[in-house]
């Protein structure tokens, strides 16, 4: 602090120097020029940079909170979002538990669908698997086209279950790796539906659904809502609604922990979908951003106090200033300019500059981390509206304290010290 | 600068101390000529410094009449008082020191940037009163720098720079009769001289009548015959 108050001392005298010339050599002035600049010094803004920068970090921890929460909820999304979720064609009858599909399942679908291999129910059946990170034999003991997450006493159980999952020797399978391991559908496979050709082109993430004509034909990717749409209310899909997000996971739950416990016996499993998971860690974010923001917004407010008290000081300090400025003819709204402009500026370059802090670092975190930043856009928003607030709040209090300054008091009293400083006539001085 | 004639007829200040209300001045009949150089003495608390404020423009009478030039200055707005104290009045005061964090040259100009005047008109005129109240050498310095003598020649700068018609010194330093003071008062006399301003002092002299014109004695709220 000490070096810019030089800085700004040095920029003064070349102003002057620039006005006046050089200093003549044998004045008064001359003789003080070396004495310590002790009337700049006590005007340095030091405490103002201090509750400044206060008000900067509490924008930018408002921000940068923000953002690398909204980060790190995107990266839970997105992890949440990767592996085989909901496959494609799932054309494949009753899964609620160890039962084979019905007959009646497997007619409708024969009916419903033309030109497809059918998968053969796997269940509990041990295969050697050779995908992703997981090489070995497991037991598969249902299907799914979702995540659920089993956890429970068993250590073995304890893992999110998914297609690359290298340690568990019981799978829960999605159906994409039944479709790796079974055959099915293949790229370039045509299939009809309600007697009209359709293509398949591959696996499809749920809630998407892309079409693409292809000649003499149509090619879609499709998903168990397409199915659901071409087919509402097929018992298929009351079957097949416990293995679909976006049907209701209490049947795939019930159908998993039927299924562990056929494997596990009494072993204590929970047994939660992925959805309710990102549901529950969403929740938990949300809260930590509510938090973590309201700790920003606390910082903030600290910031905003140390600013207004040293403005308040700053109007006691040069209260003598405003006196002989009002004397001189300044007008309340002089002062009230004077000292509110600067707070004010203070205060919104401090707040604007911590915003920008706050960004630039989350963005340096995110890129560290290799997580997707965010703009947020909404904490942004906020936190330069509180910026804003605070300035004019800050900028206003002060203000109208320096311009009700009572000059007439603060002569009276100069006074009265003067008076109490000053020889009198009956008191000559020797 | 030419300077000021001003008239109180019956002028009366009230203060308000706690629940009760002190009559300062009680009546006040004065009339000071234009480039008059008048001295208000009294005792403490008899309501000479009122007086002063009052004829300063630094707060208005609670009742009487007071007028500047023929103008009547009684009843004034608050902004219209500010107006004409930086219009009329050059003040040297203890209690209005310079400003601190500012340079000598900023105190100076501070009455001149009042009115939004040029950059040229308020070096021209800085300089030229501080060469008058024998502050050039100062004004690149800082106004904590001072000593004493220097400050009240940069005050003095600073109270003629705006070409005030009267001159409002509240400074007991310049009374009491050291040399450094004495060289002040005799700039003020030749300012006087020079351009005919009016000058209102207030204080005690050790002795006898110096070169005021008139001494004015306040006695229990008012002029004493």
């Amino acid at each position: 602090m000490s070096a810019l108050g030089d800085a700004l001392a040095r920029l003064f005298r070349r102003r002057d120097r620039e006005i006046w010339g050089e200093p003549p050599l044998n004045t008064a002035a001359s003789a003080t020029a070396s004495a310590p600049d002790a009337g700049y010094a006590a005007y340095g803004p030091r405490s103002s940079h201090v509750s400044a920068l206060a008000l900067a970090l509490g924008a930018a921890c408002f921000v940068a909170m923000a953002a690398l929460l909204d980060a790190v909820n995107l990266e839970a999304g997105q992890r949440s979002q990767t592996g085989e979720r909901a496959s494609f064609y799932l054309l494949f009858p009753g899964v609620s538990s160890a039962e084979a599909p019905t007959a009646q399942h497997m007619a409708d679908f024969k009916r419903a669908v033309t030109g497809i291999r059918w998968l053969t129910p796997v269940y509990l059946k041990t295969a050697a698997f050779k995908t992703g990170l997981f090489q070995g034999e497991a037991t598969i003991i249902g299907v799914t086209g979702d995540y659920f997450n089993i956890s429970g006493a068993n250590a073995e159980s304890g893992r999110l279950l998914t297609d690359l999952d290298a340690s568990m020797n019981h799978a829960v399978a999605s159906l994409s790796l039944l479709q790796a391991i079974n055959g099915g559908l293949k790229p370039g496979q045509v299939v009809e539906l309600d007697g009209k050709p359709f293509m398949a082109l591959g696996v499809a993430n749920p809630d998407r659904l892309y079409t693409l004509p292809m000649p003499g034909s149509r090619a879609i990717y499709v998903h168990a809502r397409v199915f659901e749409k071409l087919w509402p209310g097929h018992p298929a899909r009351i079957a097949l609604g416990a293995v679909f997000p976006g049907f209701p996971t209490g049947p795939g739950a019930y159908g998993i922990r039927n299924l562990m416990r056929a494997v596990m016996g009494d072993t204590p499993v929970t047994v939660s979908h992925g959805d309710e998971d990102l549901d529950g860690l969403t929740r938990m974010s949300r809260s930590l951003s509510i938090g973590l923001g309201a700790v920003g917004a606390v910082a903030l407010l600290a910031g905003g106090v140390g600013l207004l008290t040293y403005f308040l000081a700053q109007v006691a300090r040069r209260k003598p200033e405003i006196v002989v400025r009002s004397v001189y003819g300044a007008r309340p709204i002089d002062l009230e300019v004077r000292f509110g402009a600067r707070a004010f500026l203070i205060t919104t370059a401090a707040g604007f500059s911590g915003i920008a802090a706050g960004l630039i670092g989350a963005q340096w975190v995110c890129l560290r981390e290799e997580w997707v930043f965010v703009f947020p856009a909404a904490t942004v928003q906020v936190a330069a509206a509180l910026t804003f607030a605070l300035g004019v709040v800050l900028a206003a209090y002060p203000a109208l304290c320096a311009a009700q300054v009572d000059v007439v008091s603060f002569l009276r009293s100069a006074q009265i010290g003067k008076e109490q400083s000053v020889p009198r006539r009956s008191q000559p001085q020797p | 600068m030419s300077g000021a004639a001003i008239e109180l007829r019956d002028v009366r200040k009230l203060y308000k101390v706690g629940p009760i209300f002190v009559e300062t001045l009680k009546g006040v009949d004065l009339s000071l000529q234009e480039g008059e150089m008048a001295l208000l003495t009294g005792a403490d608390r008899e309501g000479r410094a009122a007086l002063m404020r009052v004829l300063g423009l630094i707060e208005p009478p609670t009742g009487g009449a007071m007028s500047i030039d023929g103008d009547d200055v009684t009843n004034l707005s608050a902004s219209a008082r500010s107006s004409a104290r930086n219009a009329i009045f050059g003040y040297v005061s203890e209690g209005l020191p310079l400003i601190e964090g500012m340079s000598v040259y900023d105190n100076v100009a501070l009455p001149l940037r009042m009115r939004d005047a040029t950059r040229r008109e308020i070096r021209d005129r800085a300089l030229q009163s501080a060469r008058y109240a024998g502050a050039e050498g100062l004004l690149r310095l800082r106004a904590g720098r001072l000593n004493p003598d220097e400050t009240r020649r940069a005050q003095l700068a600073r109270a003629i720079v705006g070409a005030p018609a009267a001159l409002w010194v509240d400074d007991p330093w310049l009374l009491a009769g050291a040399p450094a003071a004495a060289a002040i008062m005799e700039t003020l006399a030749s300012i006087r001289a020079d351009t005919g301003v009016t000058m209102i002092f207030c204080g005690d002299l050790p002795s006898g009548k110096g070169a005021f014109d008139r001494l004015i004695r306040v006695e229990e709220g008012r002029v004493a015959p």
